[in-house]
């Protein structure tokens, strides 16, 4: 179990790393992880709209948007339209994605769409609302601070916002470097940080498709591979179990 | 299963893999051995040995 002790602490340390970050997550897609910034919230107009959050995977794009929106966009009371936004983020390059936040059910189900557009040029696709998990931490009329999750056979998101609403967060500090443990001292110590989280990860791929992941680029795994030892050349799939 | 290789540079294990394979048992529950046939015993994981 001892190995297992240290992939947990590897992974508690991964998600601190996340957690110390205010406006930054990561896009998995087509074996690419990519960092992504949440750029900006349009508030709900009434207590039955929805809250509007923007995010951009090319960081110059979103500052782009954010100079053009303040000196070119129309805007009410202040407030910028995340749409205008999204859509420009995708003339300048990015893949931008659009969470809407909208009312409760009367059953307690959050309303939640996702957008995303792929490729430039081509119409936004709205991604499975049944795979969104998004937590709220925090929330008021004038700020928004959650997480948001979403896997599918394409793409993994894995995004923190923490934005005051009708405001864009590119001038937010850089979040920290995450903690990184410390670096085994013998081969022992460098197979179980190696593998470690791994074999957590393909454990619960296997729980939830019955069957053994057979690329280590899988969403599921994303961030199975974050730390490396030193005295580890490469970790990879082998086939069978 | 999973393939770990040291780098040539490591002491006593440089180029050399380890594997990590898991078993399936009763309710789901997932156990992982290893070996590494060319790898010494006490360089290896209490599990592999």
């Amino acid at each position: 179990m001892k190995m297992y002790n240290y992939a947990l602490a590897i992974a508690l340390l991964a998600v601190c790393g996340v957690a110390f970050a205010d406006n930054s997550g990561t896009l998995h897609r087509k074996g690419k992880t990519i960092a992504v910034t949440a750029v900006y919230v349009q508030p709900k107009e009434s207590k039955q709209g929805s809250d509007f959050i923007v995010f951009s995977d090319n960081a110059k794009a979103a500052s782009d948007v954010e100079k053009k929106a303040n000196t070119q966009y129309s805007s009410v009371d202040g407030i910028f339209s995340a749409d205008h936004i999204f859509h420009d983020l995708a003339d300048d390059g990015a893949h931008p994605i659009q969470l809407s936040i909208g009312p409760t059910d009367y059953d307690g189900t959050q309303n939640l769409d996702l957008e995303m557009i792929k490729s430039k040029g081509q119409p936004s696709v709205h991604l499975d609302a049944s795979r969104i998990q998004l937590h709220i931490d925090s929330q008021d009329d004038r700020r928004i601070e959650g997480t948001l999750k979403y896997v599918d056979k394409d793409l993994a998101l894995d995004l923190v916002f923490a934005l005051d609403k009708g405001k864009f967060g590119t001038q937010a500090a850089a979040p920290p470097e995450p903690l990184r443990p410390p670096e085994p001292t013998n081969s022992v110590g460098a197979l179980m940080a190696a593998t470690g989280l791994l074999q957590l990860r393909e454990s619960q791929y296997y729980k939830d498709h019955k069957t053994w992941p057979t690329s280590i680029n899988q969403p599921e795994l994303a961030d199975a591979l974050d730390y490396q030892p030193k005295m580890i050349h490469a970790v990879t799939l082998g086939s069978g179990e | 299963m999973i393939i770990a290789t040291f780098t040539a540079e490591a002491s006593k294990v440089g180029g050399k893999s380890v594997m990590f394979t898991p078993t399936v048992g009763d309710g789901e529950d997932i156990k992982w051995k290893c070996s590494g046939a060319d790898v010494a015993e006490s360089d290896l994981p209490p599990d592999c040995r």
